[in-house]
């Protein structure tokens, strides 16, 4: 099964190191989908979900926060550990090369690989964090980890 | 007849725009030589205005279709919405509004990110905070607002 998107975008993905999962959807992007989300599109613009209280803002200092409002904590590393969960922030220079825009959040799964939501494209497991390293996310800027808690299959309304 | 040029593919409405548009020089050669003595300024009236109106709409779908590839893989709503043919949408102004409002009409349950464009365009704010980034209740309460200014965005 091949994916809508285009290679250009994501170079390091070959046929042997992911496995799409899921049809495109708009329904909910990657920074929702590594914190165990499909039901909303999670953004500082004013139209989509923030949490209450967060900076509406794309900066890496932000996005930590973000997910420290859902558990998480900065960590060392991406290998699995027994009873965390950890999910890697990618990010990119910026456009005049003086800090790091976040651009994508990945979720490790008990296998050892990743799961990423590609923008509005599909969801993909990927065996490396590295797989979607490229122009559109960059590169893994850091790990954070929370206790592990059941991941239950949401409810779309 | 609006609703579905919208919701149908652009390469198909290049086709019925094309016929149309041969089918009205037709019309108005023909009915010129019928009736000379009428101005033909007033039998084109019908088809150009028509042939504006498709035209806007082929132009909104092939917009649509290379902003697709430009967003790529972007999560980022900033990204997404500020590529150049999302921009050159943007830039229609109320021009685009029938068009944006009936392709997320047409997109029913499966609603694409055109509320950036729509709030850009109309500075409205029709969704209620406990539904920001639910994008089905966005799109309702955009096509709700659309409902309530008529004629105005149709």
């Amino acid at each position: 099964m091949s994916g809508s998107w285009r290679s250009s975008d994501l170079p390091n993905l070959n046929d042997g190191n992911h496995k799409v999962t899921s049809q495109p959807s708009d329904d909910y992007n990657c920074l929702a989908w590594a914190a165990g989300s499909d039901e909303k599109w999670w953004d500082p613009h004013p139209d989509y979900f923030w949490p209450d209280g967060l900076d509406r803002k794309a900066s890496v200092e932000v996005f930590v926060q973000l997910y420290q409002k859902e558990g998480f904590e900065v960590c060392i590393g991406g290998l699995p550990e027994e009873g965390f969960e950890k999910i890697a922030i990618y990010a990119r220079d910026s456009a005049d090369g003086k800090k790091k825009t976040p651009t994508h959040a990945a979720r490790l799964l008990d296998s050892g690989e990743w799961t990423s939501k590609l923008g509005p494209c599909e969801d993909i497991t990927h065996a490396t964090v590295d797989a979607v390293h490229g122009p559109r996310y960059g590169e893994v800027l850091f790990y954070m980890s929370r206790l592990k808690r059941d991941l239950k299959p949401s409810t779309k309304s | 007849m609006f609703d579905w040029i919208v919701s149908t593919q652009p390469y198909f409405v290049v086709g019925v725009a094309c016929s149309f548009l041969v089918i009205g020089d037709n019309v108005l050669t023909l009915e010129a030589a019928a009736v000379p003595e009428k101005p033909a300024y007033v039998i084109a009236q019908f088809p150009v205005v028509m042939a504006e109106e498709l035209q806007r709409a082929i132009r909104f779908q092939t917009l649509r279709e290379q902003w697709h590839i430009e967003r790529g893989v972007t999560s980022s709503i900033q990204e997404m919405c500020t590529t150049p043919a999302y921009l050159t949408i943007v830039g229609m102004g109320k021009l685009a509004l029938p068009l944006l409002i009936a392709q997320l009409r047409s997109e029913g349950d499966k609603p694409d990110h055109w509320f950036f464009a729509l709030r850009c365009i109309t500075g409205a704010d029709p969704i209620a905070p406990e539904d920001k980034g639910r994008m089905t209740k966005m799109a309702k309460a955009w096509l709700a607002w659309a409902d309530e200014q008529g004629d105005n965005v149709r």
